[in-house]
């Protein structure tokens, strides 16, 4: 066996061990895609912090060492959930999510961190479970901007404040922990009051919602009610217009008749008289009940009783002549 | 003769490796000489000791140790539940070695050492000064950055630990107190609606009174326009006729009279009419009666 070996190498030494190590060294050969930057250490020792895109080569390992990265990756980070399944309606507990704000009420968040790495060899090598420390960060900010906040204003108009306040604080944090990581976007994607309260909070919103509500009725109401008026008040006038048109128009009209009719009267007075006296009595005694009463001198009682207003014939005279 | 080179490449190879040896980025190397600590590397790179030498690693890289909430009393008497976080990293490995040896002991004295500093700091503070929506009064990363000093000094001094950063993660109440906070809360909130429905119902009201007030004084203003018209038609209307029936007021009420009696004169009324009235007189007396 030895002697085998031995032979072999005697003949290998020109063919084996060149070809080995040729295959060795062809093993520092590595690619470096257009999305990733490369991070080479020679015996410990960072030597190039970012190697750009292409076909390179490096001393074989364990001469050095090689890491790869991808700068522009939107890493995420969770606060408040996990971003794989859960069991089934298990909710996050009050420890993962439930915070205290400004006014001293609790209020329950979940939110989601996107980050990059800025700087490839610090995020690599200067801290040791660089997502729990960006966790622990993450959450330090919230829970100090937090409790200077008004639940009130996160439940409403507050959250890209909060937002935007949190991505600047850990950033800040991070930045003196040179952690190599450029935080760039917090969002709050659940903020809700805890169970015990839930209802309550509900109903301030029901209420805001009522007021909006009673107070657009009584514009509603108002809006209906000043041009009917306006319309009630036009045909008031309108009316007494025509009341007045009217009135003056019948008062010329028969004015304008009594003038002609005078004119004939004052050409022929006594004719005229005594015409329109006769055509009136015609048109007036057909419908009346008559009774002639014979008077040729002074007058005398006049019997009543002759006089039947149920009767439509006229009854016999008084004392025939 | 072969044998013998092999022996010699192993016999070098077994050489290099008790004498170089390569601290990475992330260590920092420290070389003993028969348990006692003679050299500190932090630099990264090659390097090379004496065979009879050891080398120890340490981490140089930022540690995150999170120790288990705790409840703490501030000034006024408050509970408060805080969890902390610790950012810290080796800065003395001879001195760590010999104080606590590894990470898990360095947590241990780090626990003690956070916890004392946190307890004290927030026993000088009220609860409204670190919760609170006013801009004024310790914020808790004042706070925070005073317990980092301390600890900083204790640790450096002590276990050749740098402590970087101490932070609170987590503010929370104790649960035995959170009733009493949620029963607040909810009272709170019944107040903010009650609040906002009678604001709602006192608008509302407002909005309707000045609506029928204005439509009180709409219609009141036309009503007394139209009666001012109407009364303008009725004077009109007067004035002309008074001036053609006072041309002749003797001739106007034989037509008006004569007019009247054609409306009030109906079936039911009973007329007496005397032999000798102008109509009749033809009928009684004859022809010669109509002359007079």
């Amino acid at each position: 066996m030895w002697l085998r070996r031995t032979n072999l190498f005697g003949l290998g030494r020109r063919r084996w061990l060149p070809a080995l190590l040729g295959a060795y060294l062809l093993t520092g050969v590595y690619v470096v895609r257009p999305e990733q930057r490369g991070v080479v250490r020679c015996f410990g020792r960072v030597v190039h912090p970012s190697v750009p895109p292409g076909l390179r080569y490096r001393p074989p390992w364990p001469l050095t060492r090689l890491n790869k990265v991808r700068p522009r990756e939107r890493k995420r980070l969770t606060i408040g959930f996990q971003l794989a399944d859960r069991p089934l309606g298990q909710q996050p507990g009050a420890a993962e999510t439930q915070f205290i704000t400004g006014d001293t009420n609790l209020v329950n968040l979940q939110a989601v961190v996107q980050y990059t790495v800025r700087d490839a060899p610090a995020y690599l090598f200067r801290t040791k479970e660089v997502r729990r420390l960006m966790a622990a960060a993450v959450q330090c900010a919230l829970t100090e901007i937090l409790a200077a906040t008004p639940v009130d204003e996160l439940l409403t108009t507050g959250r890209p404040a909060v937002q935007n306040a949190v991505v600047r604080k850990s950033q800040q944090l991070l930045e003196t922990y040179r952690a190599g990581i450029q935080v760039v976007q917090v969002t709050i994607r659940k903020l809700y009051p805890p169970a015990e309260v839930v209802a309550a909070f509900t109903d301030v919103a029901s209420a805001r919602e009522d007021r909006a509500r009673l107070e657009n009725e009584a514009k509603g109401y108002a809006s209906d009610l000043i041009p009917k008026a306006r319309g009630e008040a036009q045909r008031l006038i309108s009316e007494a217009e025509a009341y007045r048109t009217r009135k003056v128009n019948q008062a010329r009209g028969e004015a304008q008749r009594f003038e002609d009719l005078l004119t004939e009267y004052r050409r022929a007075e006594d004719v005229t008289a005594a015409r329109l006296y006769v055509e009136a009595m015609e048109q007036i005694l057909p419908k009346m009940k008559k009774v002639i009463v014979d008077n040729p001198r002074g007058r005398s009682p006049v019997d009543l009783s002759l006089v039947k207003p149920s009767a439509a014939a006229s009854p016999p005279a008084g004392p025939p002549r | 003769m072969t044998r013998k080179k092999v022996f010699i490449i192993l016999l070098g190879l077994g050489v290099l490796k008790a004498t170089l040896f390569s601290v990475d980025e992330t260590e920092y190397a420290l070389v003993t000489q028969f348990g006692k600590p003679v050299r500190t590397i932090r630099t990264p790179g090659l390097y090379a000791k004496w065979p009879f030498q050891n080398r120890r690693r340490f981490d140089k890289r930022l540690q995150t140790y999170d120790p288990p909430a705790s409840e703490f009393l501030t000034n006024d008497r408050k509970n408060l539940v805080v969890d902390n976080y610790v950012c810290w990293r080796i800065d003395n490995p001879a001195q760590f070695l010999q104080t606590v040896y590894d990470v898990p002991g360095a947590e241990n004295r780090l626990h003690d050492v956070v916890w004392a500093e946190v307890s004290a700091a927030l026993g000088q503070v009220q609860m409204s000064d670190l919760v609170s929506v006013e801009a004024s009064g310790t914020h808790l990363s004042d706070l925070m950055d005073q317990v980092t000093a301390d600890c900083r000094r204790i640790a450096a001094a002590n276990y050749g630990i740098q402590v970087v950063d101490v932070r609170i993660k987590r503010l929370n109440l104790p649960e035995q107190n959170k009733q009493s906070v949620f029963k607040r809360m909810r009272a709170e909130r019944e107040r903010m609606a009650k609040q906002y429905r009678a604001e709602g119902e006192e608008e509302a009201t407002k909005i309707r009174a000045t609506a029928d007030k204005q439509r009180e004084k709409i219609l009141s203003e036309a009503y007394r326009q139209a009666e001012k018209i109407r009364g303008q038609g009725d004077a009109e209307a007067a004035r002309i006729y008074a001036a053609a029936y006072g041309r002749d007021p003797a001739f106007f009420k034989l037509l008006r009279t004569l007019d009247s009696y054609k409306k009030v004169f109906t079936q039911d009324t009973t007329v007496i009419l005397s032999s000798d009235s102008e109509l009749l007189r033809l009928l009684t007396h004859g022809r010669e009666g109509a002359s007079r």
